[in-house]
C-alpha cells in the first residue's frame, strides 16, 4: 500500500486525474450549450482524443529534445521538423490536393519524414556533435516559416485564413478514427523514446560525460532524432503547430519529480494530454461562436506564466 | 599490467600540428598517477583519448590484452571511469540523482529501474567522497569543490577500477583535496585501483601519487615513481620560465618544489 | 533498428492511402433547417424562400440581405466557420461555396451525414447557375426560375447599355492597397467590368485576386481606378503621370453588394457603371 502513495505515485495519480478532468471538460464544454449525443461524438469525442494525442506527443518530444541538447530552451520544433511538414501542406495547397485521410494530412506528413530522414543525414556526418544539429534544425526552422509566408502570399485572401489557423495550431479537423490512430501513434512512440531514459539521462550532464558513462551517444541521438521526428511530424501533420506545450510542460512536471526520465516522460505524455485538452477547450469556449486557435490559447496562458515562474524562482527550471 | 598505451597519436585534422605525440604508458593497478604539465600540452586530450571519448587515435590502447578501443562505450565505461573537468547541469537534479548516474553501464534494461545495489554502490561512493550530507541538495547550488566531490563519487559508483580524473580535485579547499587524495590513495594501495589524476599543484599530487607523468607539448617528457620523475631537470624541461629547486619535505620525505625569486 | 523501421513504415502506410470519398447525403424534398455558409447563399436561400425565411436557422456573419437574415443564428466567419455551432442546429440542408469556404470543414459537414450543396461562383454565369443549384435543393425550382428569369434580365439590359457606347476603357479594381490586391480573370468582378463595358486591366492574370506590385499597375496605365475608400484614392493621385489621375478617373464605389456573388450584384454592377461612365 506504501508504493501507492510514495511521492511518485501520487504524482502518477495527480497527472491522470488531471487528465481524466480535461477530458470530460472538452466533451462538456464547447460552443453550443446543452449539445446532444450525436455532437459530442461526431465532433468534440475526436477533437479531446486527438488534442490528448498532440498533447502528450509535443510534451514528450520537447522533454527528450531538451534532454538531448543539454538545453532548456529546446522545444519540439526546434530541429525543425515542422518545416517538412509545412513544405508538405504548402506543396498540397498548392497542387490543390488535401489528402487528408482521416484527419492526417499525408503530405505533411510525408514532408515532415523527408526533413528527419536529412536530418538524420546531417547526423550521421558531423562529427561536431549536438551544436551543428541544433544549428541545422534553426536553419529549418526558419525555412519551413518562410514558405508559410511564401504559401500566403499566394494563395488567395480566404486561404490566409487557412494558412494562418494551421501556423498557430487548430484541432478542429479532428475525425474519429485519424484521432485514435494518432493517439496509438503518440503512445507508441513515446514508449520508444521512454526506452532511451538512461541515455536521455546521461545527456543531461553532457555528452561527453554521457559517453564516458558508457552510453553510445551516436546512436543514442540518432535513435532519440529517428522518434522525436516522427512523433512531431505527426503532430504537426494533424494540428499544425501548437506552440509552448512542448517547452513548458516539461519544466513544470521537473519541478515536480525532478529532470531522470524514467518518470519524467511518462508524466509528460500525460500532463502534456491534459493540459492541451484543457487548452482547446478553452480556445472553444472563451470566444463563442468563434473558436480560437488552440495555439493561440498555449501562448497567451503559457507565455505569462512561464514569465512568473523565472521570475518567482530564478532559474527556468 | 592492466592497461597499456603503445605509440598513440592524435591530431585533429591532417593538416593541424600533433596534439598527443608517440605517448607509451602501462598501468598495473595500485598506480597511483599524477599527470603534470603546461596547459595546452594534451593532458585532457590524452585523458579522452584514453577513454574512448575521443576517437580516431593512432596506436594501441589495451586493457587486458584486448583492445579496449573497439569494446562498446558500455563495456569501457565499466572498466575505465573517465570524470571530465568540468561539470555542466542546466536542469534541476539532486546530488545523489548525479552519483546514480554512474550506474548508467552497469544498469541492465530500459526496465530495470534503480534498485538496491544501486543504492548501495552511490551510497558508498558519496560515504568515500565526503559527500553524503549533499546527497539531496540541488547540484546546481553547489560549490566547484563540493561539485567535484560529487564528480568523483560518481566516477567510483561506476564500479570501473581504473580511474581517468581530469583535474579532479582542482576546486577543493585543503581539507577536502587532503582527504580525497588519502581516499584515492587508498583505493590504489588496497584495492587495486589504476588512477590517473590531472594535477595543476604539483607538492599536493606528489604526497599520495605513487607514480608522475610528466607531458609536453603532446610527449612524454619523464615516467615514473615519483621521486626518479620529479627531479629538477624534468621539471625545467616542463616549466622552463619558473625559477624552482626540487627539494624534499621535511614532514612526508616527498619530493617538493620550492619556488625562488 | 527494427522497431523504428517498421514504425515509420506503418505511418506512411497510413498517411499515404486514399481519402475514402466523402458521403453526399441527399437534401430532403422541402428542406425545413438551411445553413447557408456565406452572405450570398444567405441571400439567394432567402430570395428563394420568400416567406419562409424560418427555414433558414443558421447564417454566417454579415449576412444582413435580405435584413430579415440579421435574427438569424450566427455560425461564425465564412472562412472558419463553427462545425460544432452548425452541427447543433441540426440542418437537413447546408449551402457552401467552393469559393471561400474551408474544403475541409465542408468534407467533415458531409461526413457527419448532413446534406451539403456546394456551388461555384466564380463568373456572373456561376452566379446564375448557383440559384438554379440552390432552388432544386430547396425544392423551390419554379421560384429559381423566376429569379434565374429577373437575374438574366438585368444583365441583359445593363448588357445593352454597354453596347450602345463606343470607348471602352481599361479598369484597375483594387480590392486593397498595402499589399496590392487587385481583380484578376478568375472572378465576378472581372465579369463585372465586362459586362458594363470596359476591360479589366488585369485580365491576363487568372488568379481570382492576384497581387502585382505598384510598379506592374502604374506600368499598365489604366483609364479608371476604382477602389473602396477615399484613402486609397488619395494614395493613387500621387501618381499625377498616372492617365486615371490626370482625367480625374479614380473612382471610389462602396458597395458590398457589388462583391457578392448573388442576384444583388447587379445592383452592384450598376454602381459600378455609373462610377466608369458617368453621365
Amino acid at each position: 500500500m506504501n508504493a501507492l502513495f510514495s511521492r511518485t505515485s501520487r504524482a502518477y495519480w495527480t497527472a491522470l486525474a488531471a487528465w481524466a478532468l480535461s477530458f470530460a471538460l472538452a466533451l462538456k464544454i464547447g460552443s453550443v450549450p446543452g449539445a446532444d449525443f450525436d455532437l459530442i461524438y461526431q465532433l468534440r469525442l475526436p477533437r479531446a482524443i486527438l488534442a490528448s494525442a498532440v498533447g502528450a506527443g509535443l510534451a514528450i518530444a520537447g522533454a527528450a529534445l531538451q534532454a538531448l541538447f543539454s538545453n532548456p530552451l529546446c522545444e519540439p520544433y526546434t530541429i525543425g521538423i515542422s518545416a517538412g511538414a509545412t513544405l508538405g501542406t504548402v506543396v498540397g495547397a498548392v497542387i490543390g490536393t488535401q489528402l487528408i485521410f482521416m484527419g492526417i494530412s499525408g503530405l505533411a506528413f510525408v514532408g515532415a519524414l523527408v526533413f528527419a530522414v536529412l536530418l538524420l543525414f546531417v547526423a550521421r556526418r558531423s562529427t561536431a556533435g549536438s551544436s551543428s544539429l541544433l544549428l541545422a534544425g534553426v536553419m529549418l526552422q526558419f525555412f519551413g516559416a518562410s514558405l508559410v509566408s511564401l504559401w500566403m502570399v499566394f494563395a488567395d485572401p480566404t486561404g490566409i485564413q487557412g494558412a494562418l489557423s494551421w501556423l498557430l495550431g487548430d484541432l478542429s479537423r479532428a475525425r474519429l478514427d485519424g484521432a485514435v490512430l494518432s493517439l496509438a501513434l503518440v503512445l507508441i512512440l513515446s514508449f520508444f523514446l521512454w526506452m532511451d531514459w538512461r541515455a536521455l539521462d546521461a545527456f543531461l550532464i553532457g555528452e561527453e560525460s554521457a559517453l564516458a558513462l558508457g552510453v553510445d551517444t551516436h546512436a543514442a541521438r540518432r535513435r532519440i532524432i529517428f522518434f522525436v521526428s516522427i512523433l512531431v511530424g505527426a503532430c504537426v501533420s494533424v494540428a499544425g503547430m501548437v506552440g509552448f506545450v512542448g517547452l513548458l510542460i516539461p519544466h513544470l512536471v521537473r519541478r515536480q519529480v525532478g529532470s531522470l526520465h524514467f518518470s519524467l516522460l511518462p508524466l509528460c505524455v500525460v500532463w502534456g494530454a491534459a493540459s492541451l485538452t484543457f487548452a482547446d477547450s478553452l480556445a472553444r469556449f472563451v470566444a463563442r461562436p468563434y473558436e480560437l486557435p488552440v495555439g493561440v490559447v498555449t501562448a497567451l496562458i503559457g507565455a505569462p506564466f512561464f514569465l512568473w515562474l523565472v521570475m518567482r524562482r530564478g532559474a527556468a527550471a | 599490467m592492466i592497461f597499456s598505451v603503445e605509440a598513440l597519436s592524435f591530431r585533429y585534422r591532417r593538416h593541424e600540428p600533433w596534439v598527443v605525440r608517440d605517448f607509451s604508458l602501462g598501468l598495473s593497478p595500485g598506480d597511483f598517477v599524477a599527470l603534470l604539465g603546461p596547459n595546452g600540452g594534451g593532458k585532457s586530450t590524452l585523458l579522452k583519448l584514453l577513454a574512448g571519448i575521443i576517437p580516431g587515435a593512432e596506436g594501441v590502447v589495451r586493457y587486458q590484452d584486448r583492445n579496449f578501443l573497439a569494446l562498446s562505450p558500455a563495456e569501457r565505461a565499466l572498466k575505465v571511469a573517465y570524470s571530465p573537468a568540468v561539470f555542466h547541469v542546466e536542469f534541476p537534479m539532486t546530488a545523489e540523482q548525479a552519483v546514480m548516474m554512474g550506474r548508467t553501464a552497469s544498469g541492465g534494461g530500459f526496465l530495470r529501474h534503480i534498485n538496491e545495489s544501486d543504492r548501495a554502490s552511490v551510497g558508498e561512493a558519496m560515504e568515500l567522497c565526503c559527500c553524503s550530507r549533499l546527497r539531496e541538495r540541488d547540484v546546481r547550488e553547489l560549490s566547484g569543490g563540493e561539485r567535484q566531490l560529487v564528480q568523483l563519487a560518481r566516477s567510483i559508483a561506476t564500479g570501473a577500477k581504473i580511474l581517468f580524473l581530469d583535474e579532479g580535485l582542482s576546486q577543493m579547499d585543503l581539507n577536502h583535496q587532503s582527504a580525497i587524495g588519502k581516499m584515492l590513495r587508498g583505493l590504489a594501495t588496497d584495492r587495486g585501483y589504476a588512477i590517473i589524476l590531472v594535477a595543476h599543484d604539483v607538492n599536493l599530487a606528489v604526497e599520495w601519487a605513487s607514480h608522475c607523468l610528466l607531458m609536453k607539448g603532446g610527449r612524454k617528457i619523464a615516467y615514473g615513481p615519483v621521486e626518479k620523475a620529479l627531479t629538477q631537470e624534468h621539471l625545467r624541461e616542463l616549466y622552463p620560465d619558473t625559477s624552482f629547486i626540487v627539494g624534499t619535505s621535511p614532514a612526508t620525505g616527498s619530493p617538493k618544489v620550492f619556488f625562488s625569486k | 533498428m527494427k522497431i523504428p523501421f517498421l514504425s515509420a513504415a506503418l505511418g506512411l502506410a497510413l498517411s499515404l492511402s486514399v481519402a475514402a470519398a466523402p458521403v453526399t447525403n441527399s437534401p430532403p424534398a422541402h428542406a425545413a433547417r438551411i445553413v447557408t455558409l456565406a452572405p450570398s447563399l444567405g441571400e439567394i436561400a432567402a430570395d428563394l424562400a420568400g416567406n419562409g425565411l424560418s427555414r433558414i436557422v443558421g447564417v454566417t456573419e454579415y449576412t444582413d440581405v435580405p435584413p430579415g437574415l440579421k435574427k438569424v443564428k450566427s455560425i461564425g466567419s465564412y472562412v472558419r466557420v463553427n462545425l460544432e455551432a452548425v452541427a447543433a442546429l441540426k440542418p437537413d440542408l447546408v449551402l457552401a461555396t467552393m469559393d471561400g469556404n474551408s474544403k475541409d470543414q465542408v468534407t467533415h459537414l458531409q461526413e457527419m451525414g448532413i446534406p451539403v450543396v456546394i456551388v461555384k461562383s466564380v463568373t456572373l454565369a456561376d452566379i446564375e447557375q448557383s440559384i438554379t443549384q440552390i432552388a432544386h435543393a430547396m425544392g423551390e425550382d419554379q421560384q429559381g426560375q423566376v429569379l434565374v428569369a429577373r437575374f438574366r434580365a438585368g444583365v441583359a439590359q445593363i448588357r445593352s447599355h454597354a453596347q450602345a457606347r463606343k470607348f471602352h476603357p481599361s479598369v484597375l479594381f483594387e480590392l486593397s492597397d498595402a499589399p496590392l490586391i487587385v481583380a484578376g480573370r478568375g472572378t465576378f468582378l472581372n465579369d463585372a467590368i465586362e459586362l458594363v463595358g470596359a476591360k479589366n486591366v488585369f485580365a491576363d492574370l487568372a488568379l481570382p485576386y492576384p497581387r502585382p506590385g505598384a510598379e506592374e499597375a502604374v506600368q499598365r496605365n489604366p483609364d479608371v481606378i476604382i477602389v473602396g475608400s477615399e484613402q486609397e484614392a488619395e494614395k493613387w493621385r500621387r501618381f499625377p503621370q498616372l492617365k486615371a489621375v490626370a482625367n480625374r478617373q479614380v473612382k471610389v464605389v462602396r458597395s458590398d453588394a457589388l462583391l457578392r456573388p448573388s442576384p444583388s450584384i447587379l445592383r452592384g454592377i450598376v454602381e459600378l457603371e455609373r462610377a466608369i461612365f458617368p453621365h
